[in-house]
């Protein structure tokens, strides 16, 4: 990893629009402003997380489901009965 | 001239691009989303170029009207939006062979503009939105 020391108001370019400036630092943290082109996405890594690893769920999960869950929304019935009825 | 993804077709104009990925499949950035009529409300995402990745979306008002998280303008400036009505939400769908456990990533909605044809899944960071709200009562 590359590891550079910068102060408040400095900054760092990274490739070809990227601008990444230190603008204040105290004892427990530091707030960072970032340039970037749309096609580049910046995110806080955990919350990245959180959406990545929900994402891979939702790829992988079997939608068998889905047709009588549909069917559920499509009689518009906010109170789907939780035995089967008849 | 129409394509196909297995039984899908699709014209080039159909295609959706999410230039900044969906993150967990960064490699996928072309879309087409379409619905089947057995499955309304519920909305399809497929991948059409790279790799093979499918999504099952939902309008989140659908069922929670109430849905208003807190989006940065900067992330919709990428969409170039000029009319809130070329817009279109969705969340992604994770179904659960329970049908009562499955959830809307309601941390994570879609942004369509259907002008540009251009998609971003923008992250919320919004304590009141999650990654898995049930979506039925």
């Amino acid at each position: 990893m590359l590891v550079l020391t910068r102060r408040p108001g400095e900054a760092i370019h990274i490739g070809d629009g990227i601008v990444v400036t230190i603008l204040e630092v105290d004892a427990k943290s530091c707030r960072i402003g970032i340039q970037a082109p749309p096609s580049v996405a910046v995110y806080r890594e955990e919350v990245y997380r959180r959406i990545q690893e929900e994402n891979r769920r939702a790829a992988t999960a079997a939608p068998e489901s889905l047709e009588m869950m549909a069917g559920l929304f499509r009689q518009g019935d906010s109170n789907p009965p939780d035995q089967p009825q008849g | 001239m129409g394509h196909e993804v297995d039984q899908l077709s699709y014209m080039p104009e159909d295609v959706i691009r999410f230039p900044a990925g969906i993150p967990g499949f960064e490699g996928a950035r072309e879309f087409v989303v379409f619905t089947r009529p057995e499955h309304v409300p519920f909305h399809w995402m497929v991948s059409v170029s790279g790799p093979r990745v499918q999504f099952v979306l939902i309008n989140p008002l659908q069922f929670r009207p109430e849905y208003d998280p807190i989006i940065p303008s900067s992330e919709l400036r990428d969409l170039d939006v000029r009319d809130p009505k070329e817009l279109l939400l969705y969340t992604i769908v994770t179904v659960h062979s329970d049908m009562r456990l499955s959830t809307a990533n309601m941390a994570g909605p879609l942004f369509v503009n259907i002008r540009t044809k251009i998609g971003k899944q923008i992250l919320v960071d919004d304590p009141r939105w999650t990654t898995s709200e049930r979506i039925l009562p």
